[in-house]
């Protein structure tokens, strides 16, 4: 009898030891979601990478050409897009792009004359799909229609497995701006940069 | 009955001695499991805000964009301790890239943490030096990456904020 008693005590010391065993070798991951179970929080390498984003290295325009009339629309174009380049997130994330003019006070988007004491500056819009001379009336640009937050304009949303995804921009330069100026005063390289500001949030 | 005693007492270190076998072999399986399948942590280059050559975004082939442009390594969440005065953190240059980063990790409020020099294309470090400690808390911070082409000139490219949870414990 008092054999039993020892053996049964022993055997549920090793079972609780075993037990705790198993629950501290689960591998939790960001991306570890399987069945009912789904981990909340980041707790695996904190401060790793978790995405990479592709984003345009300029805003290049071209050269610029002052235009005869302003009748019309003379409208530059200059087309680039966001890629989700790579995403290790969970399933209930995603990453949010927001878009700013790197340099501009009133959240507008600018180039601007490049080695000159008082820069000329030329707006542009911001469309969040490829826009040309022929379809741009049907298009609103974001910067117009959008109110910006702190970042900036919202541009785009990458989900969960959207890896390889990529938002369309196009940036439109109305040349109508130039029209009128005297060409040395506006003659000379232009740019402008844009800063891409992009968040891990996750849903529900 | 000393007999039976004996031969009891024999019965039971026998099933003792088996059941904590069983047991070093339970553990000793699930510690070689571990070993074996754990995921690698994110390599240390060992001195602390040192920018060096081999750094990767540690997440598998990120080089295969589908056109040009510039990458941007993204971050969830930074844990640190209160009073550190560094944090776990892999700032970098992935390698697909032709520009130069120059990296600034701050808080949202503008309170600067850390600016890099220029980190060129595949160096980095994964471990930051700060300029000031924070106390425990819950903040948003986000490393900046101004990119610049490569040569003397240094042309200011467009630039990126990558913003993430900093937990300081």
């Amino acid at each position: 009898m008092k054999t039993k008693k020892i053996i049964s005590a022993v055997i549920a010391g090793i079972l609780a030891t075993t037990a705790v065993v198993s629950v501290s070798a689960a591998t939790l991951t960001d991306a570890n979601v399987d069945g009912s179970t789904e981990v909340k929080a980041n707790i695996v390498d904190p401060g790793s990478v978790s995405y990479v984003i592709t984003i345009p290295d300029t805003a290049d325009f071209g050269t610029l050409t002052q235009p005869e009339s302003i009748e019309t629309d003379n409208y530059k174009f200059y087309e680039f897009s966001v890629e989700a380049t790579k995403l290790d997130i969970k399933s209930n994330q995603g990453v949010t792009v927001y878009m700013k003019d790197a340099s501009s006070a009133d959240n507008q988007f600018y180039i601007s004359q490049k080695n000159t004491e008082t820069p000329f500056t030329i707006a542009y819009d911001v469309y969040d799909t490829p826009v040309n001379a022929e379809n741009i009336d049907r298009y609103e640009a974001i910067n117009t229609t959008a109110e910006p937050g702190q970042y900036g304009y919202h541009l785009c949303t990458f989900l969960y497995g959207s890896e390889g995804e990529t938002q369309p921009v196009t940036l439109a330069l109305n040349q109508n701006a130039l029209f009128g100026k005297a060409l040395s005063d506006i003659a000379g390289d232009y740019s402008g940069t844009i800063t891409f500001h992009s968040a891990l949030f996750e849903r529900g | 009955m000393d007999k039976e005693n004996n031969k009891s007492s024999k019965k039971l270190i026998i099933i003792i001695i088996a059941v904590l076998v069983i047991a070093a072999l339970t553990v000793g399986g699930v510690a070689v499991y571990n070993g074996f399948f754990a995921e690698k942590p994110v390599p240390s280059n060992g001195v602390i805000g040192k920018i060096t050559d081999g750094w990767d975004t540690g997440i598998e082939d990120a080089t295969a964009s589908q056109g040009s442009g510039i990458q941007i390594p993204g971050y969830g969440s930074a844990v640190m301790k209160a009073g550190d005065e560094s944090i776990k953190l892999s700032i970098g240059n992935p390698k697909a890239n032709k520009c130069g980063f120059y990296a600034t990790l701050k808080l949202e409020d503008g309170t600067v943490l850390y600016k890099s020099e220029l980190i060129k294309p595949g160096y980095g470090m994964t471990e930051v030096p700060l300029s000031k400690t924070l106390e425990a808390g819950e903040y948003t911070a986000m490393v900046c990456y101004e990119c610049v082409t490569l040569d003397e000139a240094e042309t200011r490219l467009n630039s990126a904020e990558s913003e993430f949870t900093l937990i300081v414990k």
